[in-house]
């Protein structure tokens, strides 16, 4: 078998040396494709390779703080992470092309302070486009916070700009006049540095915080700014404290990790798309209380959402939707708001404890054209709902015995699709009895989407359900259901 | 629009290095960037285009790869992938060679890629002796310079022999 594999290569290439006849651009591609470590080992090679490295327009570090000790010592592990900040150094200054992209992930100590603002002045020196600099300390009871440079708010060569664990201090004007996306995590912001980033990015199309403290009013009043992601931005615990968003341009939200305090959006008029899949946080003695007030926010936040066309809700949001009808707005008074959304997006597990909210969800969207169904990781349960009286009922009959006329799936409702986590949904009753509810209800339906990732050992399984989906009764005289 | 359709049926010749001839529908032959560039300026179509540094084994891969992307769907990205993966498996260094070389003859981006691609998975997790023997590197340093090459980047070969 060896012998003829042999035997077909030497008939093909002989063994004349052609890859290092391939032109520049074709090896400086290749090696591109690399890891940074593999690329500039190439250099032993043959002197051909000597400095094809140094042409790399991008140039990505991360530096894995895994394996670093080895079992030899905090000695080794200091001497390795500085090993490692020389040969960053070393490769960047090397370098000779134009920069397109610098890109660092270390385990940051005060020492390295001076490497640090040398990079990003090489890299800024170079007409860098994209610069992202993960700077997370390398001991976690300290705070060690790199100060970026003054010279960096000046530049207009900057499209996207990534920052964590550094503190974000303009002493005068920002001026990123060809930034597109940006990025912060991990940061100390106030509102002032907040409005002057704002005000010096006139082109910012996407704005990312997450993890990011110390300030209470957002206000993106730049017209291109469509995009806005807050993760872990509202993990306050106290109801003095909150966000106040305005964003008139905004088309696009999306709202993940902790969730603690309240946020008021002031003019979101123009969104589009909201993805709402936060986790729920409260002080573990105050949990009843908690609830009370993480449902008012809940609701709060979805009455701003009114006029969105395309709203994803996680796990999390679908289940304080089962509390917050079912106990806390009966008892006030209140109803859930009607939301306006034509496509609805279940970021969940289909299973006993959130079919009463995603019942109530569909009662709050009389509107949805289109349901799709994912299953993401970050979609996270509301902690200790299993323990609420309210989900004492049987799953196998919850739909059957919903008497509820629901006005999205008797008039609206045109595509349901199940997107990529069939396999996830483990031939599960839950899942089954929700399809056939859909399918029996859905007097509208045209389309029903299955997505089966191509999978050779799953065929059986697939074939089984789809054995099983086919046979259920559908309302809708013209409803297909498709395995893709 | 009625002339765009027109278009799409049009067919085209290229040939070979070694004199063979390939008639290609206009819109296969898009996937190309040194083709359409033709193409947008007056070259007839009715000509025949001349590849004189690519053969007929070589062209025929490129434009079953170009014809495969031309057709499919944009929805069909999973399908287009795993074409991708299968198409250049098995695949031996000369004919991976030829095709990297085609691919960027023809600027045609989506195959420079995958071809690319599959080199740097055959270097990585290397040491280099085995590179140089798999590539037919010829190694023209002194063992002293060699070494002071490897010293220069220490952290980049550690743990390598």
């Amino acid at each position: 078998m060896r012998r003829t594999r042999k035997l077909s290569r030497f008939e093909t290439t002989t063994a004349v040396d052609r890859i290092s006849e391939f032109p520049d651009s074709i090896l400086v591609h290749i090696l591109s494709l690399l890891r940074i470590e593999y690329a500039v080992r190439t250099q032993v090679l043959s002197k051909r390779w000597r400095f094809l490295w140094t042409f790399l327009p991008s140039l990505l570090f991360c530096y894995s703080a895994f394996d670093d000790d080895r079992g030899e010592g905090e000695d080794f592990r200091v001497a390795r992470n500085t090993d490692f900040v020389n040969f960053v150094g070393k490769t960047l200054f090397a370098s000779n092309c134009k920069l397109k992209k610098f890109e660092v992930d270390i385990c940051y100590h005060p020492r390295f302070a001076s490497n640090v603002d040398s990079w990003t002045r090489f890299a800024a020196g170079k007409g860098v486009e994209e610069l992202d600099l993960q700077l997370c300390p390398d001991a976690t009871d300290t705070e060690y916070e790199h100060e970026l440079p003054q010279l960096l708010y000046d530049n207009s060569w900057f499209k996207e700009l990534r920052f964590s664990h550094c503190s974000v201090i303009p002493k005068g004007n920002v001026a990123w006049y060809s930034l597109k996306k940006l990025s912060i995590g991990d940061v100390e912001l106030s509102n002032d540095v907040i409005e002057r980033i704002l005000a010096g990015s006139p082109v910012l199309e996407t704005l990312e915080l997450h993890t990011c403290e110390g300030f209470s009013r957002l206000a993106v009043t730049n017209s291109c700014v469509k995009k806005l992601i807050l993760r872990n931005c509202l993990d306050f615990l106290s109801d003095d404290k909150r966000l106040e968003i305005s964003a008139p341009y905004l088309l696009s939200l999306e709202m993940s990790g902790y969730l603690g305090s309240n946020c008021r959006f002031t003019n979101i008029s123009s969104l589009v798309d909201a993805v709402f899949n936060c986790e729920f946080r409260c002080k573990v003695e105050d949990r009843a209380n908690g609830y009370e007030r993480i449902q008012n926010i809940v609701v709060v936040f979805l009455a701003s959402l009114l006029h969105v066309k395309n709203l994803t809700l996680g796990t999390w949001a679908i289940q304080v939707c089962i509390c917050a009808v079912l106990s806390f707005m009966e008892a006030k008074g209140l109803s859930c708001p009607l939301l306006n959304c034509k496509c609805l997006t279940l970021d969940t597990d289909i299973n006993k404890y959130v079919l009463p909210g995603i019942a109530n969800v569909f009662k709050s969207t009389p509107n949805v054209e289109a349901l799709i169904m994912t299953w993401s990781v970050s979609s996270s349960e509301l902690y200790g709902i299993r323990s609420t009286m309210l989900l004492n009922y049987n799953e196998e009959q919850y739909w059957t015995s919903q008497k509820w006329t629901y006005k999205c799936l008797t008039l609206h409702l045109k595509n349901v699709t199940i997107s990529n986590c069939l396999t996830k949904y483990n031939y599960d009753s839950n899942f089954f009895s929700f399809i056939q509810f859909l399918l029996r209800n859905a007097r509208v339906l045209q389309k029903m989407v299955i997505n089966t990732p191509s999978d050779a050992r799953m065929k059986e399984y697939y074939f089984k359900v789809a054995k099983k989906l086919l046979s259920f009764p559908r309302s809708s005289p013209d409803a297909t259901v498709i395995f893709w | 629009m009625a002339s765009s359709i027109e278009n799409n049926n049009e067919k085209l010749t290229l040939k070979s290095s070694d004199g063979e001839e390939f008639l290609v529908e206009k819109h296969v032959a898009l996937q190309s960037t040194l083709l359409q560039n033709m193409l947008d300026s007056d070259c007839s179509s009715a000509d025949v285009i001349p590849l004189p540094k690519i053969d007929a084994r070589t062209l025929a891969l490129v434009l079953g790869y170009c014809k495969k992307h031309a057709d499919a769907s944009s929805s069909k990205q999973g399908e287009l992938n795993s074409f991708d993966s299968e198409f250049l498996k098995d695949m031996d260094m000369g004919a991976l060679f030829n095709l990297v070389l085609a691919a960027n003859f023809m600027e045609i981006k989506g195959l420079l890629d995958i071809a690319a691609q599959k080199i740097a998975d055959t270097i990585k997790d290397k040491p280099h002796q085995e590179v140089r023997e798999i590539f037919h590197v010829e190694n023209d340093y002194t063992p002293e310079e060699e070494a002071a090459v490897r010293e220069e980047n220490r952290w980049a070969f550690e743990g390598f022999p």
